[in-house]
């Protein structure tokens, strides 16, 4: 080997094991893109209208209505091609995305890897360039994709029909929610049975959506093994039960094999079973929510069918439910008559849309094409790995000192675990944000839990099927270094990140409304009235 | 920056506990003579040393020696003197340090002692002046109190570094000391102080709830009160949440007091165990209450006026839990305890207790009782 090789390989390696990453973010200092904005400047000019042509459409604004027009041009930032390419490009080389770290510090998100191929896949212009209100003979391809994927769904879930109209998982949960009341309002049980029954470790959407649609929510604690309180569940059922939603497994990582016992108590009492199944990663081809006992699921294909995330969407929550329900699904759906494919108004019983028209089909066509990859065989042994994948890095991690795992000891857990650092927190004053800065050093992405904090001092990590084993171990370095870290030298956490550019942020001005601004707009009336305080 | 931090620290706090004589009130000489060592100074130092961050940005304001400024120097902080006392501290010494310190506005109070101490600084501060305990008592109820000096420490430091400087209602509770050492454990509830709220509660990265504690209780009372039926009595006892509800309704009622309410008016207030027995004997009523954080005492603790027999009347289906959802994870999965002491209420009172944690929200929560 010669020398600089050599160099190279001490520098990386620690007896044949990879040292940890000397990594540092790039930072770049750049500005909000509006700030960036020069009068006149242009990225396209524009050529100037012919005359024939100005003649022709110089009256197609006279349809609008006149309060509908604008009376000043929009403030976009005026910027050059190269600036505003430059200004991205910055901006993505300081953020630790999904391509670019060992995702799976961010449990519940079901961070695998989404396959570039069915990137290309969604960007020819077959499918980039379709309009949603194309007549239906026209788009024979894609809605055979849209029917297919239906039956991929109702295969992996058990139920007998699908929407996929929402565009996130919280929509599908509110689209169930309101199929829900759309089936009491047919049974004349709507505003009498008005109780929903969920779980503290259910995700907040759960609770959140059914309170939007009017019911009175109901929360169980864990019993002592961290399974929802099946006796808590038996008190909470009454007259007034409308449904049950939860999520099995919870964020824990523990399967509740009493499941088939909450969803027959449910219907005993007169209640529908829903199941939030955002994340099935662990699930697939191996149980399904019909023979479970529920009435409803949803499944999240921006995680378990391995399609982007997008910065929360766009991204799709595929609503499934049972016979008896189907009537209430969104409108439009695609059906086959005859031979081919209509898009139909779902008729007098349908909640309507949830959505604009069929929802985000690109993002249809990308899980299609991973599920028909993989095949039947392949989506068991999806799960399959991401089950051993976790089970492997529990192993590693609860090795280290000042971490546990909550709840069921010495059980396997399914697709994530929730840890817990309290023994850590306890011993070095380090609380679990902290580490998750810290690992921010070490270029990868770190997690604590939902609020609130059922578990104290939280980090959920899942791992899915996507990672090799050494991807898997240099995470589990990176925690075994700063809970060290945490013991010998706790200063280096509190005062980290030290290899990121953006330093200790005060996230308290996300919680003072008199701070915060979430537009562009919103800020410079703050800045002006701020600045008007101050010369007054 | 420029931070002002208020120090007291009762010197003889917990000097009791090692030789079992159940607290320090008038018993410190004996304990002192028994060769106990005072560990409530080492404890303000062990809190105050995390403060040593904020370098000469931050100022500790205390009273001289063993009062803090000791504890302060061992710290390696600066401190500024402004009450002097030679002795080894009193009661008074705490009440006439703590207003002066609340007079000049310090961005937070400090305090190293046990409940006994807890009183003197929320009876002379109010109850909505920042104050934070760090523990060194024997009987520390009071949810004033950090779990450690370290976690005092760092719930300092965050709270000095944030904008907000968001704070919840905390029980100050006590032993009658003389009580104790007989052998009788009743704490009561003497008020309340504000004390910075925990953000551990509050910070999720993937889902940031604005919602303080102040905002949940307004959705709580909101969620109540709007449940409230025309014809039933509502006897709704002491407590910070119970208290929102309070001042929705109409009569003047206080926060420590049990109070009756029909229509949404008050019709007894400050009611004692046998006038509530007398209002309530034929009628529906229904009882709110909260549960004291940390501990998760709904029944004999503060609110004795809530009997045992009042409890049987009206039954465990007709109780309803006032608590924050952060309130209820302070209980760390312990249930509610009913400390009713009769056999017969606390069989009524065993089981799932409905909690509203938010508007038109509830939880099951399950009750011990004894
Ligand atoms: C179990 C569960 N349900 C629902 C959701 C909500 O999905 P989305 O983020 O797409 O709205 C998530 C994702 O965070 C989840 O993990």
């Amino acid at each position: 080997m010669n020398q600089v090789m050599h160099n190279i390989s001490l520098s990386r390696f620690t007896n044949g094991r990879a040292n940890l990453r000397r990594y540092h973010q790039a930072r770049w200092d750049e500005p909000v893109i509006f700030e960036l904005s020069q009068r006149g400047e242009r990225g396209v000019l524009v050529p100037e209208l012919e005359q024939e042509i100005a003649v022709a459409t110089n009256q197609a604004l006279s349809g609008l209505p006149h309060g509908m027009l604008r009376t000043q041009a929009p403030r976009l930032p005026e910027m050059s091609q190269n600036r505003v390419l430059r200004h991205y490009l910055r901006l993505s080389q300081q953020t630790l995305g999904a391509d670019l770290n060992v995702d799976v510090g961010q449990g519940t998100c079901t961070m695998k890897y989404n396959p570039k191929i069915n990137e290309q896949l969604a960007r020819d212009p077959r499918m980039s360039e379709l309009h949603p209100l194309q007549d239906a003979d026209t788009v024979q391809g894609m809605l055979h994709i849209f029917h297919q994927v239906h039956a991929l769904m109702m295969e992996v879930s058990g139920m007998d029909a699908v929407s996929l109209q929402a565009r996130s998982g919280s929509q599908a949960i509110y689209g169930n929610f309101a199929v829900l009341r759309a089936y009491q309002e047919a049974s004349g049980t709507y505003g009498v049975r008005d109780e929903v029954i969920t779980t503290i470790f259910s995700h907040p959407s759960d609770a959140a959506c059914a309170r939007l649609l009017g019911y009175r929510v109901i929360t169980l604690y864990p019993d002592a093994d961290g399974y929802p309180d099946l006796d808590a569940l038996r008190t909470a059922l009454s007259p007034r039960t409308a449904a049950l939603i939860i999520t099995n497994p919870e964020d824990t990582g523990i399967f509740n094999k009493k499941i088939r016992q909450f969803t027959d108590m449910v219907r005993a009492a007169g209640g529908v079973n829903i199941y939030d199944q955002a994340n099935a990663n662990g699930l697939l081809g191996i149980t399904r929510a019909r023979e479970a006992g529920f009435d409803m699921c949803h499944f999240n294909l921006h995680k378990t069918f391995a399609t982007p995330h997008a910065c929360g969407g766009p991204a799709v929550g595929a609503m499934c439910v049972t016979q008896e329900l189907e009537r209430f699904l969104p409108s439009p759906k695609v059906v086959l008559r005859e031979g081919s494919y209509a898009i139909d108004d779902a008729g007098p019983d349908s909640v309507g849309k949830v959505s604009a028209f069929m929802g985000t089909g690109s993002i249809v066509l990308r899980a299609y094409a991973w599920a028909m990859n993989l095949g039947a065989k392949g989506l068991r042994e999806v799960s399959e790995i991401a089950v051993l994948n976790n089970n492997y890095m529990m192993h590693e991690l609860l090795k280290i000192p000042g971490l546990s795992a909550p709840y069921a000891p010495g059980k396997r857990r399914i697709e994530q675990v929730r840890y817990s650092w309290e023994k850590l927190h306890a011993d070095t004053g380090i609380h679990s944000e902290q580490i998750g800065i810290r690992a921010a050093d070490f270029g990868v992405h770190y997690w604590t839990s939902h609020h609130p904090f059922l578990v104290p001092e939280p980090a959920t990590i899942e791992p899915t099927e996507s990672y090799s084993q050494a991807d898997l171990d240099e995470f589990v370095d990176v925690m075994r270094h700063i809970a060290h870290e945490a013991y010998t030298n706790p200063e280096t956490i509190r005062s980290a990140p030290h290899n990121c550019p953006v330093h200790a942020v005060d996230a308290s001005v996300l919680d003072d409304p008199k701070r915060w601004a979430i537009t562009w707009r919103g800020y410079q009336r703050k800045l002006r009235s701020q600045e008007a305080k101050q010369s007054a | 920056m420029n931070l002002r931090v208020g120090l007291i620290v009762n010197a003889l706090a917990g000097v009791g506990g090692p030789v079992a004589l159940r607290g320090s009130d008038g018993v410190a000489a004996q304990a002192l003579a028994l060769g106990v060592l005072p560990q409530a100074g080492a404890r303000a130092t062990e809190a105050l040393s995390a403060l040593r961050e904020f370098g000469t940005e931050l100022t500790v304001i205390t009273g001289s020696g063993s009062l803090g400024a000791d504890a302060a120097s061992a710290a390696g902080l600066s401190c500024k003197i402004v009450y002097r006392n030679p002795g080894r501290g009193s009661a008074e010494d705490t009440a006439t340090l703590a207003r002066r310190l609340m007079l000049m506005q310090v961005d937070l109070l400090l305090f190293a002692g046990g409940d006994g101490t807890a009183r003197d600084v929320a009876e002379s501060v109010g109850d909505s002046f920042p104050v934070l305990g760090i523990p060194a008592g024997v009987k520390m109820y009071s949810g004033v109190f950090a779990t450690t000096p370290s976690a005092a420490g760092t719930l300092a430091v965050r709270f000095l570094r944030t904008h907000t400087r968001r704070v919840r209602q905390c029980e100050v509770m006590d032993l009658d000391e003389t009580d104790l050492r007989s052998g009788r454990i009743e704490p009561s509830l003497f008020g309340y102080v504000a004390s910075p709220e925990d953000p551990r509660l509050l910070q999720g990265r993937k889902v940031r709830s604005g919602a303080g504690d102040a905002v949940q209780a307004q959705a709580i009372a909101a969620s109540v009160v709007e449940a409230m039926e025309p014809e039933q009595i509502y006897l709704i006892g002491p407590g910070s949440t119970t208290w929102v509800v309070k001042q929705a309704l109409k009569g003047q009622a206080s926060m420590l007091s049990v109070d009756a309410y029909v229509g949404g008016q008050l019709v007894l207030n400050d009611a004692t165990a046998s006038a509530l027995l007398e209002l309530t004997a034929g009628r529906l009523a229904r009882i709110l209450v909260t549960c004291i954080g940390g501990q998760g005492h709904i029944f004999g603790r503060g609110n004795q006026q809530f009997s045992a027999e009042l409890i049987r009347r009206v039954g465990r289906k007709s109780v309803s839990v006032l608590a924050t959802p952060s309130k209820l994870i302070s209980l760390a999965g312990r249930p509610f305890i009913a400390d009713m002491g009769d056999r017969a209420s606390a069989a009524e009172m065993t089981g799932y207790v409905e909690v509203v944690n938010g508007y038109r929200s509830k939880a099951l929560y399950r009750c011990e009782a004894f």
